[in-house]
């Protein structure tokens, strides 16, 4: 079912909200293209603050979203079929968050075409970029192709792998971070992994469900039956992505050297309380109970929590591998640098979420996005 | 092929800072930007305290992470091993500095020289504005601008790009020694070439123990320490029980 019959005031209310936050976002690139990266927290020590956590959230998302929309193709499961445009779209609008977020996080961003002119094959980073790019095109053509009722096998594997190849190579740029205990080896990579299809499950069915609250729209039988389904699956994601964040911090507190203290610093912070509690272990809780699980409401909330204790997680990791100041900054910056953060950095995150919601409404307004293959 | 390094000699150190002052002025650094600078230590308390100093650079690690991170080569090695830059292939992603293990590269996170580039005067209807200065004595943003350092590098970063040492390799392109070299009074840093058996940083890192920072990481840097400086004095003891 498509808004494009149901247009009302609601809806223009809605559109007029993200053209203020969005405006706001423009404002916020005039500013940081004139200014500079100074309005942000960061520094020397801590020098990636909330527009990089920003863009690994959204990465992570888009990944994620990418994996539901091509896991029912790949794998043959036919009666997931309907949920793939939609899949596709919030796919596509993640992506473009997530590279707004790094354009507003970047020094010089119009040197990008250094990329191309100068690449490095060493770097994961420079990897990471060409796996943008590839997905950015695949999700396209899979959007497009989908529209046509046509779900092409090759095209849907092809986005499939570059999914995980994004969420582990976004990991493993943290992972191959020799100089930081705290960031290197295999763990984020997997971890950012497990996050990506969490996170993208959880987005899936918030953004589904209350698309179905909004425009009162059939929540039929078998539509009902997809999502309990996809609600014992997002169970066992959830279960597997508490199970990692404890063990990360279990190794941390049990670690002596000096560069775990930083774990030991952020357990007592009120940001690695909210996640652990209320982005993992309560919505968890919700989904193991049976009632809650199939409830419509259940779902929203646990997802909701999901979400906003994934963006927690990934501004926790980010933080925790540089709180503690190398080599000569431990002269110049206190033992444990902890940002807080300024109103252009939370502006850089509305903008991008902005973006990626009108991309969104635009897509169901435009699209019908819930249907089945021919 | 040369392999340039740097021996620091710790007992004549004596830790007064003008390699940072001198790099500082050579390189024409903004308020912020250190490219040469120290790690101090005083462990214990008194009578039983110890003081250590150890001065800083880029290492120019044979095996540098932020060469190998670098997404677009603005990082990469030139002659002689040096670790260069080039400031415009840098996109300001910062990665090198969450590799470097050394905490020795800066980020430009506003214009450089913001104080220089002020157009109120100083004292009103008094004095000139330090943007005046800086042009009536034809420097370049800074009234001490140093044009030599713009020579195959840029001579003041822009705003957005990471910086760091670079071994001074327009003084080393012309057969002069880093400028942290030439400055510091005792002649505790000693510059060549490694791969020279008759230089004098070959011949004291084969003379005395030397150590270089982090050398568990595998990054072979080019900073080698030796004789670590320690005023203590103990007399001859076999402890108790």
């Amino acid at each position: 079912m498509s808004v494009k019959n149901n247009i009302s005031t609601k809806y223009f209310v809605w559109i007029a909200v993200l053209a203020i936050a969005i405006l706001a976002g423009l404002f916020t690139t005039y500013k940081v293209l004139t200014n500079g990266l100074g309005l942000y927290s960061a520094n020397d020590v801590i020098v990636w603050t909330l527009p990089l956590a920003s863009y690994a959230f959204f990465s992570l998302m888009s990944a994620g979203l990418a994996m539901v929309a091509s896991i029912p193709i790949v794998f043959g499961i036919d009666r997931y079929l309907p949920l793939v445009k939609r899949a596709v779209v919030l796919s596509l609008a993640a992506l473009v968050a997530a590279l707004l977020s790094t354009f507003l996080e970047l020094g010089t961003p119009w040197h990008i075409v250094a990329y191309f002119i100068s690449p490095n094959p060493r770097s994961s980073l420079w990897w990471l970029g060409v796996l943008y790019l590839l997905q950015f095109v695949f999700l396209v053509t899979f959007f497009v192709k989908s529209t046509n009722g046509k779900y092409n096998k090759v095209i849907s594997l092809i986005v499939f792998l570059l999914a995980i190849a994004i969420a582990s190579t976004l990991g493993s740029t943290f992972g191959f971070v020799e100089a930081r205990s705290v960031y290197y080896g295999p763990f984020i990579p997997v971890y950012f992994l497990l996050t990506a299809f969490l996170t993208g499950l959880a987005v899936f069915m918030l953004t589904t469900l209350i698309f179905y609250q909004i425009t009162k729209a059939d929540f039929v039988e078998e539509v009902k039956t997809l999502y309990d389904e996809l609600g014992k699956a997002f169970s066992i994601i959830l279960g597997l992505s508490l199970i990692f964040f404890v063990w990360m911090t279990v190794t941390g507190l049990y670690a002596y050297s000096p560069e775990y203290n930083s774990i030991k610093h952020v357990f007592g912070s009120l940001p690695y309380q909210f996640a652990l509690w209320l982005g993992l272990v309560v919505p968890l809780t919700m989904m193991i109970i049976p009632v809650i699980r199939q409830s419509r409401w259940g779902k929203v909330v646990s997802t909701a929590l999901v979400v906003l204790g994934t963006l927690t997680i990934s501004n926790i990791i980010i933080e925790l591998g540089m709180t503690v100041p190398p080599g000569p900054r431990i002269t110049q910056f206190p033992e444990l640098a902890a940002p807080s953060y300024t109103v252009w950095e939370w502006l850089v995150f509305v903008f991008a979420l902005a973006v990626a919601l009108l991309i969104y409404t635009l897509g169901e307004r435009y699209f019908e996005l819930e249907g089945s293959a021919e | 092929m040369s392999k340039y390094a740097m021996v620091i000699d710790l007992k004549r150190c004596t830790g007064c800072g003008g390699c940072i002052v001198a790099c500082k002025n050579e390189n024409n650094l903004s308020d912020g930007i250190v490219w040469s600078s120290k790690i101090t230590e005083t462990v214990g308390t008194f009578p039983d305290v110890r003081f250590a100093y150890y001065p800083t650079l880029c290492n120019h690690c044979e095996n540098a992470p932020c060469v190998s991170g670098c997404p677009t080569r603005a990082l990469y090695k030139g002659e002689g091993g040096l670790t260069l830059h080039d400031p415009g292939k840098c996109i300001g992603c910062r990665y090198c500095m969450g590799r470097c293990p050394y905490g020795v590269i800066s980020f430009n996170w506003e214009n450089p020289h913001p104080a220089w580039r002020a157009r109120t005067e100083t004292i009103a209807q008094g004095t000139t504005s330090p943007a005046q200065v800086a042009e009536q004595v034809g420097g370049e943003v800074i009234p001490y601008y140093n044009p030599e350092s713009a020579e195959g590098y840029a001579g003041i970063r822009p705003r957005g790009v990471v910086e760091k040492c670079h071994f001074c390799a327009h003084r080393v392109e012309n057969e002069q020694l880093p400028y942290c070299v030439e400055a510091c009074p005792a002649d505790a840093r000693i510059f060549g070439d490694l791969d020279d058996p008759n230089s004098e940083v070959s011949k004291l890192v084969k003379k005395f123990k030397s150590f270089r920072l982090r050398e568990e990481l595998g990054t072979e840097p080019k900073v080698f320490y030796i004789r670590e400086f320690n005023q203590g004095k103990n007399s001859s003891t076999k402890g108790e029980v």
